[in-house]
């Protein structure tokens, strides 16, 4: 299924934005490696109108001299919403972009109608594996932390040993602009816990089983802070289930938020 | 000429298998300080600090400390408290901090109020260096890399501004709210103590430097010669185009100097310090040298393109030699090289770094005795006058 590419204005910031499909509005939120189309876009787009925008200073998207943190965000989120008309979209985060979406419902629930957190970074949680760091490795030992296969051709294909000249100014720019939220403290707000209490929105929370970047027992926890939520873990899937399974993944997302 | 000696007071005594790159692939932020032996920490601190004040008897300029954290490489985190402890025991000398990481700290003023204090205390005798620190700090401070080159900027300002306005007045920045600023003491020198900027590997800082505001000198440190001469072109042409020739006073060469008796022997004697001061020193991964954000995208792809020819692991003690990474030799061959090196690049300060790597005291102090009797004589007579290279030909950025 084709997808359209465009630009659009954020109060001046060039956004970049994939699009397909029809029916509800979706917005996916992408996490710190970047972003590229992926056949669970196409899957979801079945059933929804999906938006997947890059943000601002990942890919062609401008705009991260206004960032300086999760919340600035949060309120591009907010004008980006307005610019294209979307009131109460379901919203899809994946990672950093499920950070993301869990402070988007905590301080605008009142934008967000479904919410669906996907290995998403953003607790802080006092016992659990601590989240490695993802800027110090190489690009071998990344794929690893990322993927459940790291030599598989999903991952090499993503993660190349030898990167296109196009390839290292993405991961570059993309680096540069999770670092802008997520340096320090790293990829999580302290106060997030104790806000999740907020969150109204249904939500689903999803996993990979064998994620080791981000151990299910952030979703665990996810789960135990927002009220009514259920966590489903995807196997065979370690930090990118949409990448790595995205049928399964895509039809778990789409019962809940058809449901 | 001026000559001030560098130091960079490294952690010696590294496991034996330390060569193990898969057990140590680091001796930056990762190396862990279970390596460090305070009771061997205390004779090394206090055996440097003997080597730099010598460097005064000798009849150097100046001597040089610096700023670096959590690694073998320099145990220097403090810059300012070992130049406090050199401003009591010396009397003549210019104490190089080269240089305060401006953005590593979260407070500008106490750079401000450290490097005043010690002006005050040492009679106007500091020069003040300025850095971004290398990416490794980024990781070991926590400070956000992609803030690096803004926050230095703001606390630069901040600072020059603290030392030359009478206060109180309010600071309102992006990084640095201040409602007074009121820095006591003021300076000893007046508007301010020179400020010399140390760089490795950015044309902006270049550009920058050498803008009318400022005609901060430029140290080129532990550059290979071709990139050296890059860099003082950059220079060159950039005074140029705001009108005014770059006198060789506000170019800097920072580099590993050995002086044996005779080439034979200084090469025997010094091959294996350089070697451990850039194999095992300067060991690091690209990704720890260039943090997100460090440099600009286009900056950083060039040096990500250019990543093995970054490695030093590739060059031997020879190598090295022959691309100008070090200066090794007899008194003759040093003395020539120096003079062919200063004619071509037209710089007009020298900062040798004569305590190399794990280079024990004894051929430390016999070596600085050379450059200091042999070597520093003979460069002044011969550039009495100043070396001049007048900006020619066009030099095309990024180049």
């Amino acid at each position: 299924m084709a997808h359209t590419e465009e630009f659009i204005d954020v109060r001046g910031a060039k956004v970049q934005l994939m699009k397909a499909g029809t029916g509800a509005p979706l917005l996916f939120l992408h996490g710190a490696g970047g972003i590229a189309w992926m056949p669970f876009f196409d899957r979801l787009s079945r059933d929804f109108t999906v938006y997947v925008p890059a943000h601002p200073g990942f890919a062609l998207s401008e705009g991260l001299d206004k960032i300086d943190s999760i919340f600035d965000l949060v309120f591009h989120y907010v004008d980006f919403l307005d610019v294209l008309g979307l009131d109460r979209p379901n919203i899809v985060g994946l990672s950093l972009g499920g950070w993301l979406a869990a402070e988007l419902a905590v301080h605008q629930g009142s934008r967000v109608n479904k919410l669906v957190l996907i290995d998403a970074v953003g607790l802080r949680v006092e016992g659990a594996p601590p989240i490695p760091d993802i800027f110090m490795p190489g690009v071998a030992a990344l794929r690893k932390l990322v993927y459940l296969d790291p030599e598989g051709d999903l991952a090499l294909a993503t993660m190349p040993d030898m990167p296109t000249p196009a390839m290292i100014e993405a991961r570059l720019n993309a680096r540069a602009a999770s670092a802008r939220v997520g340096w320090n403290p790293y990829f999580n707000d302290p106060r997030l816990r104790e806000r999740l209490y907020r969150i109204k929105a249904p939500t689903l929370i999803v996993w990979g089983e064998k994620d080791i970047l981000v151990s299910p027992e952030y979703g665990k926890a996810y789960a135990a802070g927002i009220k009514g939520s259920k966590m489903v873990t995807i196997k065979n899937s370690a930090h990118v289930p949409p990448a790595e399974q995205p049928d399964e993944t895509a039809r778990v997302v789409a019962d809940f938020l058809k449901s | 000429m001026q000559f001030h000696a560098f130091h960079l007071m490294p952690w010696p005594y590294l496991p034996d298998d330390f060569d193990d790159l898969n057990k140590y692939p680091s001796s930056w932020v990762t190396f862990s300080n279970s390596n460090y032996d305070p009771v061997k920490g205390h004779q090394l601190y206090n055996r440097y600090l003997d080597e730099l004040e010598y460097a005064e008897e000798l009849g150097f300029d100046g001597i040089c400390v610096n700023e670096h954290h959590q690694n073998s490489y320099g145990t220097m985190p403090a810059p300012n408290l070992m130049a406090a402890a050199l401003a009591r025991r010396t009397k003549r000398v210019k104490l190089l901090i080269l240089g305060n990481g401006l953005p590593l700290r979260d407070h500008p003023l106490r750079i401000a109020e450290e490097v005043a204090m010690l002006d005050v205390i040492s009679g106007g005798r500091m020069i003040s260096g300025f850095v971004r620190g290398i990416g490794c700090e980024y990781y070991s401070m926590g400070i956000n890399p992609t803030h690096s080159r803004e926050r230095f900027f703001e606390a630069h300002d901040l600072i020059i501004k603290a030392w030359t306005q009478p206060g109180p007045w309010e600071h309102q920045g992006k990084h640095y709210n201040l409602r007074y600023v009121n820095v006591w003491p003021r300076p000893f020198q007046q508007p301010h103590p020179p400020i010399w900027i140390p760089g490795f590997g950015s044309k902006e800082t270049v550009d920058w430097c050498a803008h009318p505001d400022r005609k901060y000198p430029y140290l080129a440190t532990f550059m290979p010669e071709s990139a050296v001469k890059m860099f003082f072109n950059w220079y060159r042409a950039a005074a140029n185009s705001h009108g005014y020739e770059a006198p060789a006073s506000q170019l800097g060469h920072l580099i590993p100097i050995y002086v044996g008796d005779t080439d034979a022997e200084a090469k025997r004697d010094a091959a294996g310090h350089v070697e451990w001061l850039f194999h095992k020193g300067l060991r690091h991964s690209w990704e720890m040298l260039f943090p997100p954000g460090y440099t600009s995208t286009p900056s950083m792809a060039r040096l990500y393109a250019a990543a093995e020819t970054l490695d030093w692991n590739r060059l031997n003690f020879d190598g090295m030699n022959e691309v100008g990474l070090c200066v090794v030799g007899s008194p003759q061959t040093v003395l020539r090289k120096l003079i062919h090196s200063i004619r071509t690049l037209g710089y007009g300060l020298l900062l040798p770094l004569l305590h190399i790597g794990d280079m024990p005291h004894d051929r430390t102090v016999r070596s600085m005795e050379r450059f200091a009797r042999e070597i520093m004589p003979a460069l002044k007579a011969e550039f009495k006058d100043a070396p001049t290279i007048a900006h020619s030909e066009p030099v095309q950025a990024g180049k």
